[in-house]
């Protein structure tokens, strides 16, 4: 049996093939810059969101748009795209038929998707400059705007950057976090300019920091604003990207939020209804000279396969992206021993997330680059893809991952999801001012993997939250939770994917669900996307 | 002749051996001369002119502790004396006394504010306590009263790059090399300066490389130059600290750094060996120490890490650094009643990030203005800096301070009222307090 782990070595490495080509795709990522005049939020554009509108069995895609400037229109070229997926390689532009061109919300942000009132189908809010906006997906393929009468409201001028849904006091609703950056309004908009009158995005000193906001679901279409009463009111941030896992392993959902040049979150789920803020003492508020950077985009899962979900966050150029090892109680800083230290430090990343691209069982990082601005030199940056060495080290291997990894640009949004079911993860990244690509997989012969869709009853339908714990035949264990919150301004795929390598079999899979209710089942096939079912009260 | 009869009477009063005393000196024999004060001090205990001269034969002999103390009574008996004052700042310098220095000298320019020897002995104690801003502006004024004085010009350029004023660093530097274009050492630290600044970082690299060329054996000069290149080439940087450390094992800073860089590029359980070293030279270096428990806890030892850390805190309880690692350390461990305390600390002292408003290039020829010159100067420099970048609250607060210092409230207050609602850390609070101080005196309501 050796032949298979040898094979496995020797393989070619997955090549990503851009193939938004080959679809009629309007849709560019346009932040409003008139190439003079700049405005704050204009950095801040291109979310984009995996998730199967229509039932279909094959993943759609959907972007957000920015929005002229100062008055924020969403005039012809800024509007919303939903592209469906064809399942021939191509994508349809449904977005008016599906009533999501976003013509009234001015200049938008992040996007979160997820099934909020259980009713099978998945439906998208969307952060905004102005009020956020909720469509409930009514299952015709079509989406209502139900913002007004959802609760969602926030305060007059606040930024809102992403949203994250996670059932928090495990009720079976999903519930809402979003990270806010500042107070921002377009009139108010201060202008920095370069002694030579050229125009740059000001520092995100000159705004003030803001708490970031909690909503409950009630039920029925409609939110309260938790903010205060559970405890999140107090910290204000910059937010940024947002990841949701059970950190401490005490069954309930925490919250990490990535700060601009602020201390990060970790707000740890007291269960009672609470959050405590505990970033410091956990040991990821600051990296481990005590410094605040631009932490941006923000995943947190497994890197080393020790059942622990890890944090990890990218930040601009100069910096160093954050790797936090879960230690249990507390996070080791592990960038620099893990190599990621010199690696990041070229590059200004955006959404990022742990993707294991060649399904060895190790999650890679991914991040799509490019500076805040544009009046450096090497602004226009490439992705990047840093693989995982048996969750020891990461090495640089964007240079043999296809064309799209010599690409320079100022990509921004980026989401994860096996897009043709070929068992290989894809990777849609936005990047401003042009369309977004699409990125297939080509994997590599020899490895596998094996998927898992859940359905919750008990918990929410979506299962986010769901821990899952695969064990190979050879008894090596892989972990994952259920969050699609991953990277900034997106949200990727609710189908859990683990790589195992040359493994032909797998020997078990265990599901704890929300709700406490735990699954097994017995040597699941492998190269293939099981559907779980959580199952009933005993 | 006449001193030594009238010295060989049985009780010379003290006149003479005051008298004595002073003729021994003028004639070129202290150790005469010193028997002599020393009688006399018996005699006399307070004669000023006895603890003056035999502090001034300490001093010569290099026995400054001595000196220091002479001076120190005389100084106390006579507040007001400014070559004593000059004197005791300079004794207490020479003996390690930083703090007792910096207070003498600072008495002495209180009396006489622009004697040159005075600027310069207060900057050179300023600069070696560590507040190297203070120092940037004695030194300067002291060069400008005396442009030719190489030391001056060589104290200043070292102040002013270890107070972060690169750019005028660079200058002075330039400055120091016209007086002495041969000093190969202060052309390899003008390239280390300009190195580190954000224009000059290339051209400094290609000069140090050139120096280490030309001075391969030279320890600093690879150290310089792993300075200015370790973002872009950390592994060009690490062959040159190696090298440092190879021709000087005992440049504790540059072990530290070798370490640090090490660790940084993933090479952690190398970076031990440099510490180690830099801490068998310099077992109390704090960064050394430091550095160390940071290495340590990133292999997840943090029991051993707690040992270098805690050393760390004997040596700079309030090292921010210090504190949050040594706070890790005891978390990492389980401890956390023991580690949050000097978590809550280090959130206390943490440094601020921000940029400091004056390390533009011009800090020394503004030190160099008299008062009101100087201040519109400024007024005019940071109100052009404050417009091209509003979104830094640092220079804003530092303009209004400089318009309410002229005389201009109308137009600072509305700034530090805005100011008030910053989110940098430690200007809305300074702002706040303007506006308390202005409230209480009246001038605002």
């Amino acid at each position: 049996m050796l032949w298979p782990f040898v094979f496995a070595a020797f393989a070619a490495a997955p090549q990503f093939t851009d193939i938004a080509a080959d679809s009629r795709i309007a849709y560019i990522t346009d932040n409003g810059f008139d190439g003079k005049r700049k405005y704050f939020p204009q950095p801040l554009c291109g979310g984009v969101a995996v998730l199967d509108f229509d039932n279909d069995g094959k993943l759609d895609l959907f972007f957000t748009n920015g929005a002229t400037f100062p008055d924020l229109k969403k005039t012809a070229g800024f509007q919303h795209a939903l592209l469906r997926n064809k399942g021939d390689g191509q994508f349809e532009d449904v977005t008016a038929k599906a009533g999501l061109t976003g013509e009234s919300l001015g200049y938008s942000l992040g996007v979160a998707a997820a099934d909020f009132d259980n009713d099978g189908f998945t439906d998208l809010f969307v952060a905004n400059a102005g009020p956020n906006t909720l469509y409930r997906n009514k299952g015709d393929g079509t989406f209502e705007d139900i913002s007004a009468a959802a609760g969602l409201g926030k305060p007059d001028g606040v930024l809102s950057v992403q949203g994250a849904w996670l059932d928090y006091n495990n009720d079976g609703l999903l519930d809402l976090v979003v990270s806010n950056y500042t107070v921002w309004t377009a009139a108010g908009d201060r202008r920095c300019v370069r002694e030579d009158n050229v125009n740059f995005y000001c520092h995100p000193k000159t705004y003030p920091a803001v708490p970031h906001r909690l909503y409950r679901n009630m039920g029925g279409g409609k939110f309260t604003d938790v903010t205060e009463a559970a405890g999140l009111g107090k910290a204000k941030g910059k937010g940024m990207g947002i990841a949701i896992a059970d950190m401490n392993g005490d069954n309930w959902p925490d919250i990490f939020i990535a700060n601009d040049t602020e201390p990060n979150f970790l707000f740890v789920n007291r269960g009672d209804g609470t959050f405590q803020e505990r970033g410091l003492a956990m040991g990821v508020a600051y990296d481990d000279a005590g410094a605040t950077v631009s932490a941006m985009g923000a995943d947190a899962r497994d890197y080393d396969n020790d059942g622990q979900p890890d944090i990890f966050y990218n930040d601009l150029i100069n910096q160093v992206w954050g790797l936090f090892r879960n230690l249990g109680r507390t996070f080791r800083y592990t960038s620099l021993t893990t190599g990621l230290a010199v690696l990041s430090t070229p590059y200004s990343g955006w959404s990022a997330g742990f993707v294991d691209y060649n399904n060895d069982g190790w999650r890679d990082i991914y991040s799509a680059n490019g500076d805040v601005d544009n009046l450096r030199a090497n602004a226009e940056q490439h992705d990047t893809l840093f693989e995982n060495q048996a969750g020891k080290r990461f090495v640089d291997v964007s240079s043999q991952a296809g064309p799209h990894f010599a690409r320079k640009g100022f990509q921004r949004g980026s989401a994860f999801a096996d897009l043709n079911n070929d068992g290989w993860l894809d990777i849609v990244v936005t990047s401003i001012g042009r369309k977004p690509a699409i990125l297939r997989n080509s994997g590599t012969p020899g490895m596998h993997f094996v998927s898992f869709r859940l359905t919750g009853t008990r918990s929410n339908r979506d299962a986010i939250g769901a821990r899952v714990k695969v064990t190979t035949a050879s008894g090596r264990a892989l972990y994952d939770q259920l969050s699609p919150s991953v990277g900034f301004l997106s949200s990727s795929t609710k189908v859990m994917h683990f790589g195992l390598g040359a493994e032909e079999r797998a020997a078990s899979v265990e599901v704890r669900w929300p709700s406490g209710a735990v699954s097994r089942m017995e040597a699941p096939a492998v190269d293939q996307v099981h559907a779980l079912t959580e199952p009933p009260a005993p | 002749m006449i001193y030594q009869r009238a010295l060989a009477q049985q009780t010379p009063g003290p006149a003479l051996l005051n008298n004595a005393g002073n003729h021994y000196l003028i004639c070129g024999q202290p150790e005469q001369a010193r028997v002599l004060f020393e009688r006399l001090l018996r005699v006399s205990p307070s004669h000023p002119n006895a603890q003056l001269q035999l502090a001034r034969i300490a001093m010569a002999g290099e026995d400054f502790d001595r000196a220091e103390r002479l001076l120190a009574k005389l100084a106390a008996a006579h507040p007001k004396d400014f070559e004593v004052l000059l004197l005791l700042g300079r004794a207490a310098g020479r003996a390690g006394h930083v703090s007792q220095a910096r207070a003498a000298l600072e008495a002495a320019l209180r009396l006489r504010p622009d004697d040159p020897s005075a600027m310069t002995e207060a900057g050179l104690a300023s600069a070696a306590s560590g507040d190297y801003p203070r120092a940037v502006f004695l030194l300067a004024r002291a060069r400008a009263r005396n442009p030719k004085h190489a030391g001056i010009a060589l104290a200043l350029a070292r102040a002013a790059e270890d107070a972060g004023f690169l750019g005028d660093a660079v200058a002075a530097y330039e400055a120091y090399l016209a007086l002495q274009p041969n000093d190969a050492g202060a052309r390899r630290d003008q390239a280390r300066a300009r190195g580190l600044t954000a224009v000059g970082r290339e051209q400094g690299a290609r000069d140090l490389q050139a120096y280490v060329k030309r001075f391969p054996n030279d320890a600093l000069g690879h150290f310089a130059l792993a300075q200015v290149v370790w973002r872009e080439e950390p592994e060009v940087a690490l062959r040159h600290l190696q090298e440092a450390v190879r021709l000087d094992p005992k440049l504790a800073a540059a072990q530290v750094a070798y370490g640090w860089l090490l660790h940084r590029s993933g090479r952690s359980e190398e970076a031990l060996a440099p510490l180690r070293a830099a801490l068998q030279f310099e077992p109390g270096n704090v960064r050394a120490l430091d550095q160390m428990g940071v290495v340590l806890l990133a292999l997840e030892r943090p029991k051993e890490a707690e040992v270098p850390l805690r050393q760390a805190m004997a040596g700079a309880p309030n090292d921010p650094d210090v504190l949050l690692h040594l706070g890790r350390a005891l978390m990492d461990q389980g401890r956390d009643a023991e580690g949050q305390p000097y978590l809550d600390q280090y959130q206390k002292l943490r440094p601020s990030r921000q940029r400091d408003a004056r390390r533009e290039a011009g800090m020394i020829e503004l030190a160099t203005m008299d008062p009101a010159e100087r201040r519109a100067r400024e007024m005019e420099r940071f109100t052009a800096m404050s417009q091209a970048r509003p979104d830094d609250p640092v220079l804003q607060l530092h303009l209004a301070r400089l318009l309410l210092a002229d005389g201009q409230r109308e137009k600072a207050v509305p700034m530090l009222r805005a100011l008030g609602g910053s989110q940098e850390e430690g200007v809305a609070a300074q702002a706040t307090e303007e506006l308390r101080r202005l409230q209480a005196s009246g001038q605002i309501q």
